[in-house]
C-alpha cells in the first residue's frame, strides 16, 4: 500500500512539473496546468499524496531545477510570486480533503460537488497566500497587486477547477483499485 | 526536461564536490539578502555570472536570465512607480512619476532576483542529476523522500512525451485548423486530451510499482542501495573554500 501511495506521490510531482510548462492560451493571459494537477493530486490521492507531491515539487524548484513556470531557485520561491507557490500546500491539503470522501462510487455527484467546494477553498487559499505576499516583496497597492495577481486568473482558475473535478470523477476508479489492490 | 539542465564542461564548477557546491549555493542566496550597497550586490552578481558563465558559457547565463524576464519585467514596471517618497527623478508637473529610492528599490530586487536564479541553475548546469540527489541523501534527504524524486524524474519525461503525442494525435484526428478554432473549443478539446494522458501515465504505474517490490523495496533486505560520492578529492577544502568564497564577498563590501 505504502509503495504505491509512493508511486502515485511521483507521479503528480512529475504531473505538476509537466504542467508548469503546459501553457494554454486563454484571454486575458495564458494558463499554466500546475494547480490543476495539484488540485487533482489532492481529489485524487487525498491529503497526504497532494501534499507530498506538491512538497517535492517545491523542493525540486528550490534547489534550481527550473521546474516553475518561470524557472527554478530559491530567487522564484522568495520572489513576487513565490506566495502563490507556497500556497500551493496548503491548497493540495484542502483539495485532499475532497479525495477523503469515502461513498464516491454510490454518490458520484457528492463526491463531484466536494471536489468544487473544496478546490474553490484551495484556490482562494493560493490567492490569500499570494496576492499579500505579492503586495509585500513587490512593495504594491493592494490594488496594483490584486489587478496584478489576481483579478486576470480567476477565468482560467475556474476552468482549472472545472476540469480537475471532471478529471477526478472519471479516473477515482482507477485510483480507488490501484490502491485497493494491495490490500486485497 | 532533466536531461538537459546538465551543461558538460571542464571548469573548477564543475571539479567542486556537489555537497559543497550546494553549500555555497545556500550561502550565496543568503549573501544577496545582507545589507550592502547596490553597488556592491550589482557587482558580485556581475561577478557571479561572469565565473558561472565562464565554466558553463555565456548562452547558459542569457538563456536562465531570459527565462526569468517575465518576472524582471514585472519587477521594473510596477516597483519604481510604486513608491512615492523620495528624491524625485521624473516628474509630471507636480506628480512625481519614479523616485530615486523606488528606481534603487526595483534594482536590488532584480539583482537579488538574478543571482539568486543564476546561483541555484549553476547547480544543476554543472553537477549531474543521479549526484545531486545523492548530495541530497548525504545531507540526510529521508530515503522515501529521494526515491520520489528520482521515480518523479523517470515520469517527467515519459509524461511529457506521451501528452505531446496524444495531443498531436487528437489535433489529426480534427480537420479544422486550430488557429481557426474558438477558445471554448480549444478548451474542450483539452479534457479529452488530458484523460488520455493521465490514463496512460496512471496504467504505467503497477509496472512500475512490481518492479519496486521485485527490489525489495519496504522489506528489510532491499537489493538496491545508493552510491556514495566517493570520486571527489579534497572534500573539506571545497567545503572551507563554499564558507570562504561568500565571507571574501561581505568583507570586501564591508572594506571598499
Amino acid at each position: 500500500m505504502q509503495q504505491r501511495r509512493l508511486l502515485l506521490t511521483s507521479l503528480f510531482s512529475a504531473l505538476i512539473i509537466v504542467g508548469a510548462y503546459l501553457r494554454f492560451p486563454l484571454p486575458p493571459v495564458p494558463i499554466t496546468l500546475q494547480t490543476l494537477f495539484v488540485l487533482l493530486a489532492g481529489f485524487l490521492g487525498g491529503p497526504a499524496v497532494g501534499m507530498a507531491s506538491t512538497a517535492i515539487y517545491l523542493l525540486l524548484g528550490a534547489i534550481g531545477l527550473p521546474v516553475f513556470s518561470s524557472g527554478g531557485g530559491l530567487g522564484i520561491l522568495l520572489g513576487p510570486t513565490g506566495g502563490f507557490l507556497f500556497g500551493l500546500l496548503p491548497a493540495a491539503f484542502l483539495a485532499g480533503l475532497a479525495g477523503r470522501y469515502r461513498n464516491k462510487e454510490e454518490h458520484p455527484g457528492r463526491y463531484r460537488l466536494l471536489c468544487i467546494i473544496f478546490g474553490l477553498g484551495a484556490t482562494m487559499i493560493i490567492y490569500l497566500a499570494g496576492v499579500p505576499y505579492l503586495k509585500l516583496v513587490g512593495n504594491l497597492s493592494w490594488k496594483v497587486a490584486l489587478q496584478a495577481g489576481m483579478l486576470p486568473f480567476i477565468i482560467g482558475d475556474l476552468l482549472k477547477l472545472a476540469i480537475a473535478t471532471h478529471l477526478a470523477g472519471t479516473l477515482h476508479t482507477r485510483i480507488d483499485q490501484f490502491l485497493g489492490q494491495v490490500l486485497a | 526536461m532533466t536531461t538537459n539542465t546538465y551543461i558538460a564542461g571542464k571548469g573548477w564548477l564543475y571539479r567542486f564536490d556537489p555537497r559543497a557546491k550546494l553549500l555555497l549555493m545556500l550561502l550565496m542566496c543568503v549573501w544577496f539578502f545582507l545589507p550592502v550597497t547596490l553597488l556592491h550586490l550589482a557587482l558580485v552578481v556581475a561577478l557571479v555570472v561572469l565565473v558561472g558563465a565562464h565554466s558553463t558559457g555565456w548562452h547558459h547565463a542569457w538563456r536562465t536570465v531570459y527565462s526569468i524576464s517575465p518576472m524582471l519585467l514585472f519587477m521594473i514596471l510596477f516597483m519604481p512607480f510604486n513608491v512615492r517618497e523620495g528624491v524625485p527623478l521624473v516628474s509630471i508637473g507636480s506628480f512625481t512619476v519614479i523616485t530615486k529610492e523606488g528606481l534603487e528599490q526595483a534594482l536590488r530586487l532584480m539583482s537579488r532576483f538574478i543571482g539568486i536564479t543564476y546561483v541555484c541553475t549553476l547547480l544543476f548546469a554543472t553537477t549531474v542529476m543521479h549526484e545531486v540527489m545523492l548530495t541530497l541523501r548525504w545531507y540526510h534527504l529521508p530515503y522515501k523522500a529521494s526515491l520520489v524524486v528520482t521515480l518523479a524524474f523517470t515520469y517527467i519525461p515519459f509524461i511529457a512525451d506521451s501528452f505531446s503525442q496524444i495531443s498531436e494525435s487528437h489535433r489529426l484526428r480534427e480537420a479544422e485548423d486550430e488557429q481557426k478554432k474558438k477558445v471554448g473549443q480549444r478548451l474542450k478539446d483539452l479534457v479529452p486530451t488530458l484523460t488520455s494522458a493521465l490514463v496512460v501515465a496512471l496504467r504505467s504505474i503497477p509496472n512500475l510499482a512490481m518492479s519496486l517490490e521485485m527490489r525489495g523495496f519496504g522489506r528489510q533486505e532491499r537489493r538496491s542501495s545508493y552510491h556514495s560520492l566517493d570520486a571527489y578529492h579534497h572534500v573539506c577544502t571545497n567545503f572551507l573554500l563554499a564558507c570562504i568564497i561568500p565571507l571574501a564577498f561581505w568583507l570586501a563590501s564591508m572594506l571598499f
